[in-house]
Order: C-alpha cells, then sequence, then structure tokens
C-alpha cells in the first residue's frame, strides 16, 4: 500500500525488507529517547515485533519525501467498533527538524486516518518531558485525558471534529504550497 | 514596502510566542532581523512555522490584496532558504508581492 497524501510525502506500508532501516532509526539516542521503550532492539526483537503486527489494526509506514526515506509514521491498535486508533511519528533524518515536513507527515497520517480509514478518534501516547511533541500535539487538537498528570508516557486524545477545526487553515497552507509546482506545471 | 513587511513578521512573531509559549520568539524585535528562523538551528518548530505563514498568509492578503502561497517546496529546499531569517522571509514576501519570484496562486 503506498499513499500520496496532498502534502507532498508519500506514505508507503512498512515491509519487511524496510525494518533493519527503522531499527536503525530506532536504536539512534535522538529518536529512542522520546520513546517509551528506550533499550535497545536487536535483529530478533525487530523481527518478532514486525511478524506480531496485525495487518487489519496496525498501519506502519516509511514515510518519503522528494524520494527519500525520512522516518516512520502509525495508526495502530485501531479498534474498529470504537473506531479509534493509536499514532505515533518521528522523523529521523534531522535536516527536516523545524521544517514544514514533520507536520506535512503528521497531517498525511491523521488524514488517512479520519477519512480514509473513517476512525472518530486518534490517541497518542507522549513522554511528559517531550515537551517539542506536546507542543505539536496540542496545536493539532490532541487533549490531555484526565489521570494523566502524574504518568510517565501520558495519553492525548484527538477527535475528528477537533482536528478539523483546529487544522483547517494549517492543512490548507501545506497544501497550497506542495501543489503550488505542479499547478504551474499544468 | 520593506518596513511595513518586516514589521508584520515581527508583530505575527510576537503572536506566535504568546500563542505557543516560546520564549525563543518573544524577543525577536531586539534583533537585527538575523535570528535563525527555520532549520536545524531555528528558533520556531515545525508547527510555529506552519502557523506563521498561515498568519502572514492572511495578514498580507488584509494589507496589500494579495494573495501568496508561504509553504513554496522549492523555497524550502533552496541551500539559502528565504524561510531562514526575518530579513531573508521580508525579501521573499516582497519579491512574491512585486512578482519577481515568479507567479504566486
Amino acid at each position: 500500500m503506498v499513499i500520496k497524501s496532498e502534502y507532498g510525502i508519500t506514505l508507503s506500508r512498512l515491509r519487511q525488507e524496510d525494518i533493519e532501516l527503522v531499527r536503525k532509526w530506532r536504536n539512534d539516542p535522538e529518536i529512542s529517547q522520546f520513546m517509551e521503550y528506550r533499550n535497545y532492539i536487536t535483529v530478533e526483537m525487530q523481527k518478532k515485533w514486525f511478524q506480531s503486527l496485525n495487518y487489519n489494526t496496525d498501519y506502519f509506514f516509511i514515510s518519503i519525501y522528494q524520494s527519500k526515506k525520512i522516518g516512520l509514521v502509525d495508526v495502530k491498535r485501531i479498534n474498529w467498533e470504537r473506531r479509534i486508533g493509536e499514532t505515533g511519528i518521528f522523523i529521523y533524518d534531522s535536516a527536516f527538524q523545524n521544517t514544514f515536513i514533520p507536520v506535512a507527515v503528521y497531517f498525511s497520517i491523521l488524514d488517512f486516518s479520519f477519512y480514509v480509514l473513517g476512525l472518530d478518534k486518534i490517541s497518542a501516547h507522549i513522554l511528559r518531558n517531550n515537551k517539542r511533541a506536546i507542543k505539536f500535539n496540542s496545536a493539532l487538537g490532541f487533549k490531555l485525558q484526565e489521570n494523566q498528570e502524574d504518568s510517565e508516557n501520558q495519553l492525548y486524545l484527538l477527535g475528528k471534529d477537533v482536528y478539523e477545526k483546529k487544522t483547517g487553515r494549517l492543512r490548507n497552507v501545506l497544501i497550497r504550497g506542495m501543489n503550488k509546482e505542479r499547478e504551474h506545471e499544468e | 514596502m520593506k518596513n511595513k513587511v518586516i514589521s508584520i513578521i515581527i508583530e505575527a512573531l510576537k503572536e506566535l510566542a504568546a500563542d505557543f509559549g516560546n520564549d525563543n520568539i518573544e524577543n525577536i524585535a531586539d534583533t537585527d532581523g538575523e535570528t535563525i528562523l527555520y532549520g536545524m538551528d531555528g528558533i520556531l518548530e515545525s508547527i510555529e512555522l506552519v502557523s506563521l505563514f498561515a498568519d502572514l498568509e492572511e495578514i498580507i492578503f488584509d494589507e496589500f490584496g494579495r494573495d501568496i502561497t508561504l509553504a513554496d517546496e522549492k523555497a524550502m529546499s533552496q541551500n539559502n532558504s528565504p524561510f531562514r531569517t526575518v530579513n531573508s522571509l521580508s525579501d521573499y514576501i516582497e519579491s512574491l508581492l512585486t512578482g519577481d519570484a515568479g507567479d504566486d496562486r
């Protein structure tokens, strides 16, 4: 499965051949410091994790920008009855830090979750010391849930209606920008 | 026009500082316009950058009656990105307004 989002990002469903690359990214302290599981991941552990994924409820994608694999993004543990899933994202390539690419990748997975999968709510777990991610997710409308103040890995929730209200303007800015060149070529 | 565009950017950054609680942005008015806004060393995080673009596009439309697109993929990938500093962003907006950066929307 390959999805080309309106934001110039391609999401390619995670395949066996990519899991070593993801393991390398995931073991980098720059990435692992923001994960709940921070110990070293071995080849075997990675294989076992990949085999444990449920194709119908765990959507992991390699995010690709301008033909370059830049990170991993997902919506997982989908409960189809409750129409809810959990999201996660990391951009490995530091060249894209503080650019609009992380936002474009996140909008791509959230649009996929709400408009393709038809979910109503998305959750996210964020380490409470990860101020950057808290700011990022809060700006998109994610709300810290009750009784999470003392948790290390805090639960946030985002409804589709809030997502649309909070991000409509920002999504339009990116869609216009990412399609500007294409429009000129037509 | 340049001074007006710079003051628009600075005002937008101040609003952004208040919205996001970013202390790094708050003192931007005291600088010479060369503070790094964009990229790895920039004071703006991803979501703040996109919010700044949205705010500026709206203000520019209100002030100049021109519909510009800032989040330009091509501009982002340039070695000397026009989003890098207040001064370069101001120059870029000016060029969009005068048509020197090619047609906008």
